[in-house]
Formats: structure tokens, C-alpha cells, sequence
């Protein structure tokens, strides 16, 4: 079973993202921040890709990827943004793509839009 | 309550507080012009008194006056005025560096010698005035930016319900029947999101404080791109025209592109869906401005054959929220972003419309010569 690491503040997002990833085969780890996110990265080393919020409270996404991919040089990175309190969602997420983020979705973002991305992340 | 001053247009509320009637006549008769609104009291006590009842822009106070003096009432006039700012002059007829000092100290802008002369009183009231609008712009433009701040916040969590809400309505769809009720209902669950989703994105673009990207740009390069992308919107049922004049072709205008090409987008879908066929023509020709010094401007128009749009509904038609679209289908705040945007770039918008004929909106904007 494919294993994901899930980084979001947004708790009940982040339940509902784990249940849909659930009911597709996946295994998800989930954690409220990045430095969570850091060390599940140590205590798994069989997770092969992480979505990540990039508005979050204590580090950001933008500051939190260039770690992940610090740690884990070939792991994939998925990066979701619903806007920010003063970025708009786009600029977050170009932001993000510029730090090493391999795709990029704006919330909402349908069922189709999540597992197709992170079909494609994994193939290649 | 923070009191704002309404616009340069409107006369400027002075407190005059002078004990001598001599002296206050003289300057209320300096004043007697249709710029100046002037309130007078004799004693300190009575000025603080008028301030909690009036509007007041400007105050005049004279430094020796019975009972409290016009340095202390100064004081006070500052401590109440906590949270914002409002220009106070002195006046006396003691020329010393003490009072001149006192003035500074207790909080006073300026400070006026007698014998009073009319062109010096009214040019040190000018320039303190308009140092006054120029603070009131700045407080506004906090409000504002304040309030795009706020709306950003509330988008942000907003969107992480919108995405949760829709995420458990596919997961439940995935369960049902597609002919069954609950499986409609669902998908109508899913449809909201989208609209809230949709209502949310214009509500940002609203109150965001966009700093514009000025540029030098091709307009026609831009209207042939906007009309690309129409043609693929009306696919084959509008026919979209172009039509720019050979003079107005290689002219350039100071502009944020990505702005721009959202004010043209925006009109040529509202253009869209109001013509089920037929076409739809976008011009660019240059013209004269209606500045007096004969300079010219680009005209940008875009013109369709649909419905048109009824005289009372033209005229709120630039307003927020304004809309004849069923609800949840259009925002109504397209074409208020479409007039902020253009005026952003000191240009202007005008539309006509005949009902049954069709509507054409023309946007003006300065050129580079």
C-alpha cells in the first residue's frame, strides 16, 4: 500500500482527505504542521509523496518544502492552497512550485483533480 | 466616532475660539467665503463643548483667553483626538519664543501673530487643509486595506470547509445509485460548493488591494488574444469580430496586462451569455480625450448583439452586488471590479445599450505619446 503523508492545520480537512485517500488504497499519515511532518518523515521512511497546505500557522508550506526535500531528496510533493491572509491562493502556489513543490491544487479541488495528481506524482 | 470630512467639495468647519469681539469679527469676516463654515465661542470651555457637538475640521485658537487659555485648551483638544489627527492654529498677539514654544509643546500645527493679514490667514489654513485631506486619504486607505486582509482570512478558511463539504459529498456519491434522489442531492451539495467557491474569488478580488503592475502595452496585441480566447468560449454559435483602427494598432498605453485582459474577459462573457448567436465585435480606435489640452486616448469597445439591458438596469449596472442573474449564478461584482480596474488606471468606462439590439461598453485609457 502506497504510504502518503498528509500536512494540513485544517483538522477537518485533514480527516476528510484521510478517509477518501483511505477508500482509494492508500495508507495516510496525518499531522498539523511541518515540523510533525519532519518527523514522521524519520519514523517512515517508506512514505513516497506528502501533500502539503501552504497557509499554515507555524511554518508555511513555502518554508516546510525545501526541508522535506532536505530530508528526502526523491520523495514528491504535492502542494494545496485555499489562499492566504494576505497571498492570493495562485501566488501561494507559484510560490511553493518555485521552493520544489512537484504539482500544485487550489482547495476546493474535486475528488478526480486529487487522485489523478497524485496517480501522475507517483508514475514518474 | 471619527468624524471625516466630506470630500474637498464640502465647505472646511472651523472653530474659531477668540474672547475679543473685535478680533472675532475680523476673523470671521476673513472667513466669509463659501469654502469656510465657521463656528465661534469666546471661552475655551464653550470650544471643547462645541467639538462633542460639531463636525469640526479645523480649529483657530487664541492663546489668552478668560479662565482656561488656549494652550491648555489645545491639550485637551489632542487628547481627544486620541485616533486621529485635525489641524489646530494658534493665534496671539505676543510675539515671544515662548509662546511660540508653548504653541509646539501643547500640540498646536501653526502659529499666526496678530494684527491678523487675510492672505496669510487663509494660505496657512490652505495648506494645513489640505494636509488634513491628504491624512483622511491615507486613513481610508487603511480601512480598506484593513478590510481585504480580513476578507483574505475568511477566504482561506473558507475554502478549507468548501473543499471538506465537497470532498464528504463525492465520497457519498461514490455509495449511491446515480438515478437516485440522494444521489442528486449530493450532486446539488457539490454544485453549491462550486458557487460558493466561485462567490468568494470575486469577493477577493473586490477588496484586494491589487498594486497595479504598470507596463507598457500593445493594446491590439492584447484584443487579438482576448478575441482568441472568446472564439474558443462561443465556440461556433458567436461570431467574433475584430476591429482595430490602422492608427491605433501600434499604440501603446501604461497598463497592467493581466488587469486589462480581466476587464476585456469579463465583458466578452458577460457579452456571451447574453447572445445565443450573432456577433460579437471588439474595436480599438484612438480619439480625442476630454482633457482641454487636445491629448488623445485609446478607445476599446466591445460590442454584442444580445438582449441589451433595460434603461433602470444601466444605471446601477457599475454598482457591487448588482445583478439580474438568478442567484448563485453571477455575483454581481464583475462589472464594479471592471469600473475599479479601469479607474486604477485613470481611464473611464461608458456603456450603451439598446434593448432588443444589444449593448456596447467603451473603455477609454490614456496613451503614451
Amino acid at each position: 500500500m502506497t504510504h502518503l503523508l498528509l500536512i494540513d492545520d485544517d483538522q477537518d480537512l485533514r480527516t476528510m482527505l484521510s478517509m477518501l485517500l483511505n477508500r482509494e488504497n492508500y495508507q495516510v499519515t496525518q499531522v498539523s504542521g511541518v515540523d510533525a511532518g519532519l518527523q514522521t518523515l524519520i519514523k517512515h521512511n517508506d512514505i513516497q509523496l506528502v501533500i502539503t497546505d501552504i497557509m499554515m500557522p507555524d511554518k508555511t508550506g513555502v518554508e516546510g518544502i525545501p526541508e522535506i526535500l532536505k530530508k528526502r531528496p526523491n520523495i514528491k510533493i504535492l502542494a494545496i492552497s485555499g489562499g492566504g491572509r494576505t497571498l492570493d491562493k495562485g501566488f501561494s502556489l507559484q510560490s511553493a512550485r518555485l521552493v520544489g513543490a512537484h504539482a500544485l491544487l487550489e482547495k476546493p479541488f474535486s475528488k478526480e483533480q486529487l487522485l489523478s495528481t497524485i496517480k501522475k506524482l507517483l508514475n514518474t | 466616532m471619527l468624524q471625516t470630512p466630506d470630500k474637498s467639495k464640502d465647505p472646511l468647519r472651523i472653530l474659531l475660539v477668540e474672547d475679543d469681539p473685535m478680533q472675532r469679527y475680523l476673523i470671521q469676516h476673513f472667513l466669509a467665503e463659501p469654502d469656510y463654515k465657521v463656528f465661534t465661542t469666546s471661552t475655551a470651555e464653550e470650544g471643547l463643548k462645541l467639538l462633542s457637538l460639531q463636525r469640526i475640521d479645523f480649529v483657530l485658537m487664541d492663546v489668552h483667553l478668560p479662565g482656561m487659555n488656549g494652550f491648555e485648551a489645545v491639550r485637551q483638544i489632542r487628547t481627544l483626538d486620541a485616533h486621529h489627527w485635525r489641524p489646530i492654529m494658534m493665534v496671539t498677539s505676543n510675539d515671544t519664543a515662548e509662546d511660540w514654544e508653548n504653541a509646539t509643546r501643547y500640540g498646536a500645527d501653526d502659529y499666526l501673530v496678530k494684527p491678523l493679514e487675510k492672505h496669510k490667514l487663509l494660505n496657512k489654513i490652505h495648506i494645513l487643509h489640505r494636509l488634513y485631506l491628504a491624512y483622511h486619504r491615507q486613513q481610508e486607505d487603511k480601512k480598506i486595506q484593513a478590510l481585504g486582509h480580513f476578507a483574505a482570512g475568511v477566504a482561506h478558511d473558507f475554502n478549507n470547509i468548501t473543499a471538506t463539504i465537497s470532498g464528504y459529498a463525492e465520497m457519498l456519491q461514490e455509495e449511491l445509485n446515480p438515478e437516485s434522489f440522494s444521489y442528486q442531492c449530493s450532486q446539488e451539495i457539490i454544485q453549491s460548493v462550486k458557487k460558493a467557491r466561485n462567490l468568494i474569488n470575486s469577493l477577493l478580488l473586490y477588496v484586494r488591494e491589487e498594486p497595479i503592475d504598470f507596463q507598457p502595452l500593445q493594446a491590439s496585441l492584447l484584443i487579438e488574444k482576448v478575441a482568441q480566447t472568446a472564439r474558443i468560449k462561443a465556440r461556433d454559435k458567436v461570431n467574433i469580430k475584430v476591429n482595430i483602427e490602422e492608427a491605433a494598432y501600434s499604440t501603446f498605453i501604461q497598463a497592467d496586462a493581466t488587469q486589462i485582459e480581466r476587464v476585456l474577459d469579463n465583458l466578452v462573457v458577460n457579452a456571451l451569455d447574453a447572445m445565443p448567436k450573432g456577433q460579437l465585435t471588439l474595436g480599438l480606435r484612438l480619439c480625442k480625450s476630454t482633457h482641454a489640452d487636445g491629448s488623445r486616448q485609446l478607445a476599446i469597445s466591445v460590442e454584442d448583439q444580445g438582449e441589451g439591458i433595460s434603461p433602470e438596469h444601466l444605471r446601477n449596472i457599475f454598482d457591487p452586488f448588482f445583478t439580474t442573474k438568478d442567484i448563485g449564478q453571477g455575483s454581481g461584482l464583475g462589472l464594479s471590479i471592471v469600473k475599479g480596474i479601469i479607474e486604477a488606471h485613470r481611464g473611464n468606462i461608458n456603456v450603451s445599450s439598446h434593448v432588443g439590439l444589444g449593448t456596447l461598453f467603451t473603455i477609454f485609457l490614456p496613451i503614451m505619446e
